[in-house]
């Protein structure tokens, strides 16, 4: 017996042995270069882990996270937000002068501006982006915010034959090469924060016409004014970015390179991590707890909300306020980020999340402070029985909750329904699904109880506000209320934004009140960050990192 | 011969358009946006613009002829996840590292696997012989999805001996060949036992130990050369394995292969890539087997023979 065993040893031994043996002069190299890289003057380079490959470097048809981060890394706006998220003057010389009407910005451009290829970068390179992204041809799909511009939404749904009279119309104009005038629908407080967005950039007209259907696909495809320039882009392998020594603010760049490697999965993520291939990795499940605590641990708030959605046609009893109110109200919400989800994510304390601007220069959640009724057993229970009670009931029929079927929200929704029995006694059967299918059914009112997500478009309430009126096509909850549709109607035509601010906080509290959806809980995200890494910036929404102002001590 | 060759040509032509329309259809009615997200953030209006555009407006089997149209001349269309990027360019970009990743599994079972199975078979029902045999029994039953981790984590990150993850170098290709490859070599080694064990108790072999040849000469020329007979024929098919199943190990050390658009565009609802995918993959798959045919028609006559009279 012994000897099968020493015998069965040996030949692992020799298995492995074999293999590594073939590769042994390439360690050596690898040890003496991390060697270098610890040297006197810190290389200003660094590697990053991103989950998803950015689909095409256009910013007319960008519609995701990993794009809109290199697309801000390579080109700029009017506009950079900083590390607070308020926008500071990018190719723009200054703050916009806004009309009396607050519907004609007008911007100056700074002095000698080019794109990375040395030719001047103008006004005109704007207006015509904007067009570009509103052109129905141009096929972009994230366009209804430049839509806001005067004749964009018209511009959008234009037949192919009006399109240029269309684009003509449009309320964008290049005064002179270095004025630019954009005149709104109707007036938008955060519109100079807008101008920051990747969707907002300019794009050299010649190039862009040049490249046609490649535009956007390769580094000698691409063209900026940011900070940096796309050097190599091995398609869903790696991108990788030098400084870029004719942009504006080239003085303030200290990185000099960065490469994204294209890492899907989280574990892989921490082992580049642990063996130094990776500066900054996300961190999920587990993995999170293993850094908390440490240097390494970098949370960033997101705006993004989760909450339940109650569809009152398919599930009549969801139309009595009572039950929602009681569904909502049952479910801890500590215990929910602290057991569940353990990832820096905060309990909901109403509708939009911490950290969304008010537009009035405060915090939204500040100035309304909590708007949803508190976690409350008890009181759950007593709004339970009302409900039953309205409802000629003596129990809930047994409902079906569906949410997406990742690990995390598999987990939520498992915790949701123990919550439910526990707390209420009510039976609900998880149906988790995949994303697009999730996505289908809320869209098409196939749910009962449905998880959803919204993260931001933009920093400010609207963004999850606007949703539940009546006629918005993502209220599919059959929730209508004329007193809400009017009090979102009014913050849209309100011009002080004080008085704005007012107007959303009474939105969200009836929103509350009412509770067409329970709010569960306001996202966080958590990397792991070699703490040589300084200055990045971590925006809430839209990107996810921002290495203008980056180092490396 | 070239009556055999034409019928198996027919056949491969009817099952790749069966496969075709198939998952036309398939794709088609799988649930889902082929926005995904983006189809929450556009009016109605724009929605059906955008469908226009895309030609997704017509009716099914307009749209269906069209396709097919396309995929003959060779044009799988374009990805709904990646704009101005065509299927066709989507499969040129990253099969090339699935392709690499299971040539170097093959070749790592391949090596190890007929060593293993030489081994065993020379020290018939002998501790090595269990030996060999009990680690041919792990590779199978060790399924990538947790080899493939341990390695990185513990050979990555622990050993540091090779890097964890991703695919710059030659260096990174070693453990996600190793993870690939493993469960081969159990069958290649079973595969090469049991046919040399055939072959050692052949006449010519107590022939050639009679004769007085060297035990070495009589394995090597002899026994070996024999016994890989079989093992050759298995590995077109063992290839095609390897090359299709890529996906788990792509994921875990961050190779860009083909592997993941095929989840990932499921996902996302992505019709196009999982029509061109699948249509891809079947292609690969139907080739080799039609030139496995065609071999074996070649070696051994009986098989065209047997085909031919019916």
């Amino acid at each position: 017996m012994t000897l099968k065993k020493t015998m069965v040893a040996a030949l692992a031994v020799t298995v492995l042995g074999t293999t590594a043996v073939g590769c042994g002069n390439n360690d050596t190299k690898n040890s003496s270069g991390d060697g270098g890289a610890s040297g006197s003057a810190a290389k200003q380079e660094m590697n990053i882990n991103f989950t998803a490959e950015p689909p095409v470097l256009d910013s007319s048809k960008a519609t995701t996270n990993a794009a809109f981060t290199m697309i801000n890394a390579l080109n700029e706006g009017l506009y950079r937000l900083d590390k607070d998220g308020k926008p500071t003057p990018g190719l723009a010389k200054d703050m916009p002068k806004i009309s009396e009407d607050k519907l004609t910005y007008t911007i100056t451009l700074r002095d000698n501006l080019t794109w990375a290829d040395g030719s001047p970068l103008k006004a005109s390179d704007f207006v015509s982006s904007f067009k570009r992204t509103l052109d129905p041809a141009t096929k972009a799909q994230y366009n209804f915010m430049v839509g806001w511009i005067k004749g964009g939404e018209a511009l959008i749904t234009a037949k192919p034959e009006e399109v240029q009279a269309k684009k003509d119309a449009l309320g964008v104009k290049a005064l002179d090469d270095k004025t630019l005038e954009i005149t709104l629908e109707k007036p938008v407080t955060f519109f100079t924060q807008l101008l920051a967005f990747p969707l907002f950039f300019p794009q050299k007209e010649d190039f862009v016409a040049q490249q046609g259907d490649k535009y956007g696909k390769d580094p000698d495809k691409v063209i900026g004014a940011g900070p940096f320039i796309l050097k190599e882009w091995a398609h869903e392998q790696k991108l990788v970015f030098e400084k870029n020594p004719k942009y504006w603010d080239a003085a303030n760049v200290k990185l000099e390179k960065f490469t994204v490697n294209i890492v899907k999965e989280p574990a892989t993520g921490v082992n580049l991590f642990d063996t130094k291939e990776a500066d900054l990795t996300d961190l999920t499940g587990d993995y999170v707890k293993q850094f908390e605590g440490k240097p390494e641990y970098t949370v960033k708030k997101e705006l993004t909300s989760a909450y339940l959605m109650f569809e009152q046609k398919k599930a009549p009893f969801l139309a009595n306020k009572n039950i929602r109110q009681a569904l909502t109200m049952a479910i801890n919400g500590k215990a929910h980020v602290e057991t569940v989800l353990k990832n820096g994510s905060v309990p909901a304390t109403g509708l939009v999340p911490a950290g969304t601007a008010d537009g009035n220069n405060e915090e939204f959640r500040k100035v309304a402070g909590d708007t949803q009724p508190k976690y409350d057993v008890a009181k759950a229970k007593e709004l339970l029985q009302k409900g039953l009670q309205e409802l000629g009931m003596t129990q809930l029929p047994k409902f079906k909750v569906t949410a997406d079927d990742t690990d995390g929200a598999k987990k939520t929704l498992e915790f949701i329904l123990a919550q439910w029995k526990q707390n209420l006694g009510v039976e609900a059967v998880a149906e988790p699904i995949t994303h697009a299918l999730r996505v289908d059914r809320q869209n098409s009112k196939d749910y009962e109880v449905l998880v959803s997500l919204w993260g931001a478009d933009y920093n400010d309430p609207m963004t999850f506000m606007d949703m539940w009126t009546s006629t918005s096509p993502l209220n599919t909850t059959d929730w209508s209320s004329p007193a809400y549709d009017e009090l979102i109607k009014k913050a849209e035509d309100e011009k002080d934004p004080a008085a704005r601010s007012k107007v959303l906080v009474e939105a969200e509290k009836l929103l509350m009140d009412e509770m067409p959806i329970g709010p569960l809980y306001f996202r966080s995200k958590v990397y792991a960050k070699a703490p040589k890494v300084e200055g990045i910036v971590l925006p809430s929404f839209g990107i996810e990192w921002d290495l203008k102002w980056t180092s490396i001590k | 011969m070239l009556k055999f060759v034409i019928r198996r040509l027919i056949s491969m032509i009817i099952t790749l358009f069966l496969i075709t329309t198939v998952t036309f259809f398939l794709m088609m009615n799988l649930p889902g946006d082929p926005f995904g997200e983006m189809s929450q953030k556009m009016s109605a209006a724009q929605r059906a613009v955008l469908y226009q555009q895309y030609g997704l407006d017509k009716p099914m089997f307009q749209q269906y002829l069209q396709y097919m149209g396309n995929v003959l001349k060779g044009d799988l269309g374009v990805s709904f996840q990646y704009p101005n990027t065509s299927v066709n360019e989507k499969i040129a970009q990253s099969f090339p590292a699935s392709l690499e990743l299971g040539l170097w599994a093959l070749l790592i079972a391949v090596v190890i696997g007929l060593l293993l199975g030489i081994i065993a078979a020379l020290n018939h029902n002998r501790g090595l012989d269990y030996a060999a045999m009990f680690t041919a029994v792990v590779g199978v039953s060790i399924p990538s999805m947790v080899l493939g981790p341990l390695l990185s984590y513990y050979v990555g990150v622990k050993l540091g001996w090779f890097p964890p993850g991703l695919w710059d170098t030659p260096k990174h290709r070693v453990l996600p060949a190793i993870a690939l490859g493993f469960s081969t070599v159990a069958i290649l080694a079973r595969l090469m036992r049991t046919s040399m064990l055939d072959v050692l108790n052949q006449d010519y072999i107590k022939t050639a130990k009679a004769k007085g040849l060297s035990q070495t000469s009589t394995v090597i020329k002899h026994t070996i050369r024999n016994a890989i007979l079989p093992v050759i024929t298995v590995l077109g098919p063992i290839f095609v394995n390897v090359i299709t199943g890529t996906l788990i190990v792509e994921q875990i050390f961050s190779v860009p292969g083909l592997g993941k658009h095929f989840v990932q565009s499921i996902q996302t609802k992505d019709i196009t890539m999982i029509g061109g995918l699948t249509i891809f993959y079947s292609a690969i798959l139907v080739v080799v087997i039609f030139l496995t045919d065609i071999l074996y028609g070649l070696v051994d006559p009986r098989i065209r023979l047997a085909k031919g009279r019916k």
